[in-house]
């Protein structure tokens, strides 16, 4: 008989049970959080199956220094750690900033918690409690999870898609949008009411278009927040668009120090945090050799989706 | 009640995964310290038979019954019982509970 040993978890068993092990310290914290995304997305039929190598949660507005707290206690910290310094100082109100990720060094995945999700405009709390009201429970790990409903899913994975509307893979889940709401009767119309309260109906529009759904404008018109979309989606997939925004914004002097950064970021900026710990310096190096490759490949149409951007 | 008429379960504040070939379990009954449990060989068939209450001998007529029957069951099911029981993974049933299943 062989003993029972702490398990080397795979990518995919480590996701199931973050999912109970999230849950469960959210009860004992009492936040009211919701799988999003992911295996969750899956269960509810908004998503294509596939593997997953996070987990994303959607925490009520408040809620998430009770849950980092209780992360921390477990043993997980943040993946960039608050003192490091960013990444982009004047390209930041073009990305967005809407979630904090946790690693641990046990546990190959990444907990993504979300404070928003961008795309919706009405404010946290409304999305949170409407999202809220219409959760469903689904056993994840054979732990009973709440999560956002099929309509909360059909949203945030549109949502998420259309970030990156032309990546096969947002392709490929709006596809799957489209034919999940057809199949369900009137869920097109039941949308609508979802987006029309959670203030994502301009940012789902390619979507919502395509299902046939009438959605009237809403309340929330936070200019800030949709001119970050509309830049964001412009940008979409381009980190090095990022880099070039960064480097435009910069005075001359400091220019070089921004070239650097961009070519050579700090490790815990472009590596897969749960890899952090066993890589060997080659590997390291390799993963560098990559990302400058694939950085060179995109730089002409970086730099041209920069110009369009900001001015 | 007797040692063999005691009947185990699964621990209600256990989460799992099983791909059929292996077994990881989490306790979520404390905070912090939460590391998965690889349950392996015996103890993972052990587990899997607990999907309701069993005894040790109800345990060890699931082990010998098994396409692979495993010599002297008896003996297998308890030290699988016994490792689960350590690991804090299952827990005596009430009295009674077992009967009302």
């Amino acid at each position: 008989l062989a003993e029972e040993q702490t398990a080397t978890l795979r990518v995919g068993e480590a996701v199931e049970l973050a999912h109970a092990l999230l849950t469960r310290l959210a009860e004992i914290e009492g936040v009211r959080i919701l799988f999003i995304k992911g295996p969750t997305a899956v269960l509810m039929g908004a998503r294509p199956p596939r593997p997953s190598s996070d987990v994303d949660v959607l925490c009520e507005p408040g809620g998430m220094e009770k849950i980092g707290a209780a992360l921390e206690r477990c043993g997980w910290r943040r993946r960039v750690p608050e003192s490091a310094k960013p990444q982009f100082v004047y390209a930041a109100k073009y990305l967005f900033d809407h979630s904090v990720h946790y690693i641990h060094d046990e546990w190959p995945c990444d907990l993504d918690i979300h404070f928003n999700f961008p795309g919706f405009f009405a404010p946290d709390d409304v999305v949170f409690e409407a999202l809220w009201e219409r959760r469903a429970t689904v056993e994840v790990a054979h732990w009973p999870v709440h999560c956002a409903d099929f309509l909360g899913q059909a949203c945030i994975v549109g949502l998420h898609a259309l970030r990156e509307p032309e990546a096969p893979r947002s392709r490929a889940d709006v596809d799957w949008l489209v034919g999940a709401l057809a199949r369900r009767g009137g869920a097109a119309d039941q949308l609508a009411a979802v987006v029309q309260r959670t203030g994502c109906a301009e940012s789902l529009e390619p979507l919502l278009r395509r299902t046939g759904a009438t959605v009237l404008p809403d309340a929330w018109s936070d200019t800030d927040d949709r001119r970050s979309w509309r830049s964001r989606s412009a940008i979409s997939g381009a980190a090095t668009t990022a880099w070039w925004l960064e480097l435009r914004a910069t005075p001359w002097q400091q220019r070089p120090g921004v070239l650097y950064r961009a070519l050579v970021p700090a490790p815990e900026h472009f590596v897969s945090g749960h890899l952090g710990a066993e890589l060997t310096r080659g590997a390291l190096l390799r993963l560098r050799a990559r990302r400058l490759m694939r950085g060179l490949r995109a730089a002409t149409s970086g730099w041209r989706r920069a110009r369009t951007v900001g001015r | 009640m007797t040692p063999e008429e005691t009947a185990w379960r699964r621990s209600p504040d256990v989460a799992f995964v099983d791909d059929g070939l292996r077994v990881v379990a989490l306790r979520l009954d404390r905070e912090g310290g939460n590391s998965p449990v690889l349950l392996r060989d015996v103890t993972a068939v052990v587990w899997r038979t607990l999907m309701a209450p069993r005894t040790a001998a109800e345990v060890a007529d699931s082990l010998a019954s098994e396409d692979d029957a495993r010599a002297q069951p008896v003996g297998l099911a308890q030290r699988g019982l016994d490792a689960l029981l350590e690991a804090g993974l299952v827990v005596r049933c009430p009295p009674g509970v077992k009967q009302e299943r």
